[in-house]
């Protein structure tokens, strides 16, 4: 379209320069021809060819006369006649005005005979009057016969001028053809571009009244602009200023124009924005940072009050290069309020996390005491009560349960809240994890008549899955005290399917309790809710038990839901994504003992603890491990400073150089420098494992373990990984006296002689350190954590929990009476050792 | 017309008998005769009480301010050299008044010049073609000349007219 108008274009004009180079060459062979009209080339040509005859027939007459004797002035006259006649054919034959005539063949021949008969006459002529008149009768003989000559000169003088007068009228009239029809044309060219012209003419008046009315709609549209408008060059001086600007910056617009825009922006006074000027700011940097960006700066109001404003800016082409056309807009109130806003938001988060901090703190601080409590009312209860007393200890005892339980919940939640990893993942076998947990449930739920039983568990489909089974177990138990909670001798119902692809698991836990009411469903899942729908105050919890399970469910990537019927029982169930994964050990036929473990490693394990040591050494040993063992840290970086081991399990708390020493110094320097050390250790708050891991310590094994647990970390430490590396955290069961788990896989791993063996050796240190707390001496604070250690080792939960917390008192010297202490320890050790009789294999009384 | 019926008169008188003069006192050979006169001049010139005649021989004629003019003329091939008297010359020493002069050839043709044509570098009395006299056969004994060659007026065919050859008579006339 566009290259065709242009073609057109190009066309019209070479047709006109063509129109014009003829024209003009035309007009030139006109002009030369009018010059030469101007000119005569001649004067009467024609006439003097009829005079010529004119003058020979005058001759002729004079000749004719005849002359006398004496009749010389007839001669004279007749010498003159010829002469005239002489000089008139002279002229025809030296004239130029008679070269083209004289081209003529017919005209040169009779021209030559004219010629010839002067030439023969001359003579005569010439002659004094007697011999002239004597050649009279010949002089008149020879006119007479020339006479048809002369008179054919100038007939052909006549004939000549006609067929010239037809060429030149000829000729004239081509050329005016010509050039009319060139005019024409150019005539008909101009009108076409007069056409053209008028055409354009109109369609620019269109545009420019489109213009017009573009121009007064933006006018107005900037008049009623509520922004303020700067147009600022491209040296930034302003060059334009509008009546909102007046208002929002204090100066008139006479007073702007033309001065720097830097009168509005003051330069900033941090240096790097500061080193451009304020030109730059407002002009360079803002202005050709982005051709239409927005941003936040500073202006300065007339009165020098500086106030933020939002500009945006757009470039434009002015008459002098490129201009920049900025909307200014106050926005001193929107950055208050944004401020008051970020505020409010910032002391409500600080507020927030002081709660969260607060609600840490104290719970860690109440348990402490609470523990301590709970102990003494133990050994209140040795003292030999009556049954009020009793009574009311008991009723302590059970506040004091609980008040420790929500205390823990509260920890947990907390707990939960601050961890960022998304949990670990390890590969577990599902349904001795659940019947495990309806083991050590069904106690409580038979306390209030419920039967609660695991139903449809896909035995045949799901075995070993990927997951986090800690906080499964304990999202599960969490929901089973719940149903427990609110049922009264009804059915409690744990499920596992498998649902849709991918791995996804569904639990669920049904009872036949009171139910939940429909507008209380939606609630549940929230912190702090309780429903005053339980059978009695005290098993009402903190409310956080079914918010910690959505943390928990959520953390392991899944979701939680609820069904309830008031009246008929609730149904809790949650999704999670536990992908099926092959039973570790490539041959099953093996046995449970062979779970896969690449075996033949040389593995130095650093423990104080002897039954610790030797557990760990047996477990390692069986799956095919080489040991070498060191009873403290100094010996430890010894021996791996000595040797290259492929793994060392280190003991944290040990006398002497510590686990974390320990690995630091054997990380500075020797054979084992990077070799990967796993920490043995029975406490682990968040703040401890940081800086266990600051030690160098690649993995966590939390004591108590099983061997499930020890393998999977020598799998994953030495190369053959089969998940995330994380932490393995033993589930731990509430208000255990005894972990069965535990307990079975020393039983397994020792056997039963050695376990007594074992069990016997800790009774006895144990019962000296009982004999030294009744003889009043203070407890010595590395045997209580030895016997910690060891108690953790079998399995002895209770006893160990509360030689944990009796190190921990010991440590802070806030130990009361040895005594009081001391009876609390026995009153646990006989719990523990009924746990263990009911454990025991044999029905011989392992004689403790 | 200023001349009245009795100058007219005269002069009609006169002419033939000049002519007779001319003709038996001086032979009109082409060489022309030391003192033959060439030239005749009538008409309103100085002194005015006079009638008769002013003759001119080549002599009289050479003893006024010589013009010359190199030209070519139609009437030739290249380059002519003219020597003569300026009309404006001959005409200011006639004291002639007249607003043009009637010029006649031996052959009486004759033709009427402007004396609006007279002016200082206009045409001359020609008495000298290429430095020699000119025959009768040659266009003499006299020929006006127009300086053709320096304007494009003097290129016409009115002008062209006005170059009378064989010129034997002037008479200036109102």
């Amino acid at each position: 379209m566009r290259r065709g108008h242009k073609l057109r274009q190009i066309a019209a004009a070479g047709v006109i320069v063509v129109l014009l180079v003829a024209i003009a060459s035309l007009a030139w062979d006109m002009a030369a021809r009018v010059h030469s009209l101007k000119t005569a080339e001649s004067d009467n040509r024609y006439w003097s060819l009829a005079q010529a005859e004119v003058e020979f027939m005058r001759f002729g007459q004079t000749l004719l006369t005849g002359a006398g004797p004496d009749d010389a002035a007839l001669l004279d006259d007749l010498r003159r006649r010829y002469d005239i006649f002489y000089s008139r054919i002279a002229t025809l034959r030296e004239s130029s005005a008679y070269a083209a005539m004289r081209q003529q063949p017919q005209f040169r021949a009779s021209l030559d005979r004219v010629e010839q008969f002067l030439a023969d006459t001359v003579p005569l002529i010439d002659r004094p009057d007697a011999g002239l008149r004597a050649a009279l009768p010949d002089l008149a003989a020879e006119a007479g016969a020339l006479a048809p000559v002369v008179r054919d000169l100038a007939l052909q003088g006549t004939t000549h001028s006609a067929a010239r007068a037809d060429e030149s009228r000829l000729r004239i009239l081509r050329l005016m053809t010509m050039l009319a029809v060139l005019i024409t044309g150019l005539v008909a060219l101009l009108l076409a571009f007069l056409a053209a012209l008028l055409r354009l003419y109109r369609k620019a008046q269109r545009a420019s009244a489109a213009n017009r009315r573009a121009r007064s709609r933006l006018e107005a549209m900037v008049l009623s602009s509520l922004d303020a408008i700067l147009v600022v060059d491209r040296k930034g001086r302003i060059i334009d200023y509008d009546g909102a600007a007046e208002a929002l910056f204090g100066y008139t617009r006479a007073e702007v124009l033309n001065r720097d825009v830097s009168i509005l922006a003051p330069p900033s006074d941090d240096p790097a924005s500061a080193s451009g000027g304020a030109d730059r700011r407002i002009g360079g940097a803002a202005f050709s940072a982005d051709t239409h960006g927005r941003l936040s700066l500073t202006a300065r109001h007339r009165s020098g009050r500086d106030f933020p404003v939002e500009i945006s800016v757009c470039a434009a082409t002015g008459a002098d290069g490129p201009i920049h056309v900025a909307y200014v807009r106050d926005i001193s109130e929107r950055k208050a309020t944004e401020a008051a806003l970020r505020k409010a938001r910032d002391d409500a988060r600080s507020e927030e996390r002081a709660k969260a901090n607060l609600l840490a703190v104290m719970s860690h601080e109440i348990r402490t005491p609470l523990n301590g409590i709970l102990g003494t009312i133990g050994l209140l209860r040795d003292t030999g009560l009556t049954p009020e007393q009793e009574r009311l200890t008991d009723a302590m005892q059970i506040s004091g349960d609980l008040l420790a339980h929500h205390v823990s919940d509260v920890l947990d939640l907390s707990r939960l809240d601050a961890e960022e990893s998304p949990g670990t993942r390890t590969t577990f076998e599902l349904r001795p994890l659940l019947v495990r947990l309806i083991d050590s449930q069904q106690a409580t739920a038979q306390a209030a008549g419920n039967r609660l039983t695991l139903s449809a568990c896909p035995d045949g489909t799901v075995g070993w899955v990927q997951g986090d089974p800690w906080r499964l177990q304990k999202a599960l138990l969490n929901l089973i005290g719940n149903a427990i909670k609110f049922t009264r001798n009804g059915e409690i119902t744990l499920a596992a399917q498998i649902v849709g692809p991918g791995g996804h698991l569904r639990f669920s836990v049904a009872d036949t309790g009171i139910g939940i009411p429909p507008d209380s469903l939606e609630c549940i899942f929230e912190d702090f809710v309780t429903l005053d729908t339980a059978y009695d105050r005290e098993s009402t919890g903190t409310g956080l038990g079914l918010g910690i399970t959505r943390r928990l469910v959520q953390s392991m990537g899944g979701r939680i839901a609820a069904e309830s019927h008031p009246g008929e029982g609730s149904r809790f169930w949650m999704d999670l994504p536990l992908p099926a994964v092959p039973p570790p050990g490539a041959a099953p036929a093996a046995g449970p003992e062979a779970t896969g473990a690449p075996a033949g490693f040389d593995i130095l394990v650093v423990e104080d603890n002897e039954i610790n040591r030797l557990v760990v050494h047996r477990m390692l040993r069986k799956a095919g491990h080489r040991v070498t063992e060191a009873t403290d840290g100094a010996r430890g970086v010894a021996l791996a400073g000595a040797q290259r081991y492929d793994l060392i399990f280190m003991d944290i708390s040990m006398p002497g150089l510590d686990g974390l020493e320990a690995t630091r110094a054997l990380r500075a320097q020797g054979a084992c420098r990077d070799v990967p050390v796993v920490a043995l250790t029975a406490h682990a708050l968040p703040g401890d494992r940081a800086r266990i891991r600051e030690a160098g310590i690649d993995e966590i094994l939390v004591k108590p373990f099983d061997t499930a647990q020890l393998r999977g970390i020598v799998r994953r430490l030495t190369g053959a990984s089969d998940g995330p590396a994380a932490d393995t955290v033993r589930p731990d069961p509430q208000d255990q006296v005894l972990d069965t788990g535990v307990f079975g896989d020393m039983l397994d791993t020792l056997g039963p002689d050695h376990t007594l063996r074992h069990l016997r050796r800790f009774t006895q240190e144990f019962e000296g350190y009982l004999s030294g707390l009744g003889a009043g001496n203070a407890p010595c604070r590395d045997e209580t954590h030895r016997l910690a250690g060891s108690a953790a080792v079998l399995g002895l939960r209770g006893l160990h929990r509360q030689l944990e917390h009796t190190e921990s008192m010991t440590r802070q010297n806030r130990l009361a009476d040895p005594r009081t202490l001391a009876e609390s320890l026995s009153r646990h050790w006989r719990q523990a050792n009924a746990a263990l009789r009911a454990q025991w294999p044999h029905e011989a009384d392992p004689a403790l | 017309m200023l001349t009245t019926p009795d100058r007219t008169f005269r002069r009609l008188l006169y002419a033939p008998l000049v002519g007779a003069i001319l003709v038996q006192g001086a032979p009109l050979h082409a060489d022309g005769a030391e003192g033959a006169p060439i030239l005749t001049v009538t008409g309103q010139i100085d002194p005015p009480d006079t009638d008769l005649p002013v003759t001119f021989d080549l002599e009289a004629l050479r003893a006024l301010p010589t013009r010359r003019v190199e030209t070519t003329t139609i009437w030739s091939e290249g380059v002519q050299r003219f020597d003569g008297v300026g009309l404006d010359v001959l005409a200011q020493e006639m004291g002639a008044t007249g607003r043009a002069v009637r010029a006649s050839a031996v052959n009486d043709y004759s033709v009427t010049i402007p004396m609006a044509d007279a002016t200082p570098d206009g045409p001359i009395v020609a008495y000298l073609r290429n430095g020699k006299t000119m025959s009768l056969r040659d266009k003499g004994p006299l020929w006006i000349i127009y300086p053709y060659d320096s304007d494009t007026r003097y290129q016409t065919e009115v002008v062209y007219s006005r170059s009378i050859w064989q010129l034997d008579r002037l008479d200036f006339v109102d």
